[in-house]
């Protein structure tokens, strides 16, 4: 069941009644991804993913609440419960103290040892349920890793791009330079901004993610790329 | 087509390009943008016989001094910033030429917070990390003039200068309870200092509980409010999702209206009808 409301003049929230997290996650990249097809012809602005919902702004100029509400409900009855199309990112993480500023307190916080957080870290998959916060700033949830963790009770003024961060049960990745409050346990040699693709960002909505670890000089190796035609599906090397 | 440079003299408090709101890339986290007041800004741009949405200068309380080389035309809207080119006073919403060597230099707002300056030319967003961010003295920006035909007639033009900010409900709206919406609604409210592009902050004494509430997108208008009352209305460059309950999201002109206030004025805010009510709320009072 969906349960549509309206939000300020010319949005949509939509929601789905007794979410259970993964299965509203999946369901909305497939609905999301049926809206954005339908962007240009449906006159849609913008199709945004919340955690639980997905808000629709449309322009007011070219359609209205009617139309917007009924194609809504069209796609989803369609392909409700179909899975949506991801992607699977493997992203290099460096996890070496001189990036993982906070790797020693995440441990303690969890009572292990920094090896178990790395491991744990990288073997699950992870899925991009919203980006914001900065631009291209991917927020991530696992079903698997339980590294629910605080955030710093001081939030950092710096932050370098490409910083891994655990908050709450969230993962996140900075895609620049940033003051934050997120616990860093390492960091990627990947650019978050991509200027020359479009959309010019590395993560979209509902892309899968797994990390594995590389040691500094794979890091400075893979920094010094030019990262074009850089292949996500694999390994570095692989 | 014949070249456009102008010289940030002096910069003013927060001189800046922008156009019209960008939902290209909301869904990754990048802010729609846009000028502030964009009633205004449309209006500066028709005056000069430009497309509404055509990128154009804002200048926030102070506004800048800038040099030209080259000829263009131009014209101010929104706040009064007694504006001068070289030793002669300009009027806003009217057309002026600007030649080689001319300085336009901009004051303080007199009415208004912030004023647009459109220029026959093709002005480039100025941004940092795809967000707007200051010009700075000392920078140039080199363009090129386009063709534009002045309208016949006088544009007839006012500043929006009310102070009453009206609302809808916002998603989160039932984390307030009867008294605190006729609270909210019967003081003004003073806009605190930290106001900017990104959000005006209000401090009221409107206490709610701390919720652990699940980010969501946020628009240009939301109002969210904090546990310890802080009311913050989001504006053009605000982060695309957040955490805090949305009690109200302003509506366009309102936000146009709230962009022209500054940092001590005061506010009323008035929720207006029951447009945000869901089908199941009100299936369930039934």
């Amino acid at each position: 069941m969906l349960d549509i409301r309206v939000y300020g003049e010319n949005a949509l929230l939509v929601r789905i009644a007794n979410p259970d997290g993964n299965h509203s996650v999946q369901s909305f990249v497939n609905l999301k991804q049926k809206l954005d097809n339908q962007k240009e012809h449906a006159a849609l602005l913008s199709v945004v993913p919340g955690r639980y919902d997905l808000t629709i702004i449309y322009d007011q100029e070219r359609t209205n609440e009617t139309a917007v509400r009924s194609l809504i409900q069209k796609l989803w009855e369609e392909s409700g419960l179909q899975k949506g199309n991801s992607r699977t990112l493997k992203i290099p993480v460096c996890y070496e103290l001189k990036y993982g500023l906070d790797l020693i307190h995440v441990a303690e916080e969890h009572a292990c040892t920094p090896k178990e957080i790395i491991k744990t870290h990288c073997s699950s998959i992870y899925q991009v349920e919203l980006i914001g916060f900065l631009p291209g700033f991917p927020y991530l949830s696992s079903l698997e890793a339980n590294l629910s963790t605080q955030r710093r009770e001081v939030p950092r003024t710096y932050v370098p791009a490409g910083s891994i961060g655990l908050a709450d049960e969230m993962c996140g990745i900075y895609p620049i330079d940033s003051p934050g409050g997120w616990k860093i346990i390492g960091r990627t040699p990947l650019k978050l901004i991509r200027e020359k693709d479009n959309p010019p960002f590395l993560f979209r909505a509902g892309d899968r993610v797994q990390f594995y670890a590389i040691d500094e000089r794979t890091f400075d190796l893979i920094e010094g790329e030019r990262q074009n035609d850089y292949d996500f599906s694999k390994k570095h090397h692989e | 087509m014949s070249k456009l440079r102008i010289h940030i003299e002096k910069s003013g408090i927060y001189t800046t390009v922008v156009g019209t709101p960008n939902y290209d890339y909301m869904d990754y986290g990048v802010p729609v943008g846009g000028a502030m007041d964009q009633v205004s800004s449309a209006l500066a741009n028709r005056i000069i016989g430009l497309s509404e949405d055509t990128n154009l200068f804002e200048f926030t309380l102070i506004g800048p001094t800038l040099r030209f080389e080259g000829t263009a035309i131009c014209a101010l809207s929104g706040s009064e910033m007694n504006a001068r080119l070289n030793d002669s006073p300009l009027k806003r919403f009217t057309p002026f030429w600007v030649q080689t060597g001319d300085i336009l230099t901009l004051g303080k707002s007199s009415k208004g917070f912030r004023a647009y300056l459109a220029v026959s030319a093709k002005l480039s967003l100025t941004q940092k990390n795809f967000i707007a961010r200051r010009l700075d003295k000392g920078e140039i920006i080199a363009t090129s003039v386009v063709k534009t035909s002045l309208q016949d007639g006088v544009i007839e033009s006012k500043l929006d200068l009310s102070n009453e900010i009206e609302l809808l409900r916002g998603p989160e709206f039932t984390s307030l309870t009867d008294n605190q919406i006729e609270d909210l609604q019967k003081g003004s409210l003073v806009i605190a200092p930290t106001s900017n592009r990104m959000s005006y902050v209000f401090q009221t004494e409107i206490l709610t509980p701390p919720t652990s509430f699940p980010s969501s997108a946020i628009l240009p208008g939301c109002v969210q409010i904090t546990p310890s009352g802080q009311l913050n209305v989001l504006m053009r460059d605000a982060q695309t999702t957040g955490g805090y309950p949305r009690i109200g999201v302003l509506t366009e002109t309102s936000i146009n209206r709230l962009a022209q206030k500054r940092p001590g004025e005061t506010i009323q805010f008035r929720f207006l009808d029951e447009k945000a009510v869901t089908s199941s709320e009100a299936a369930e009072r039934e």
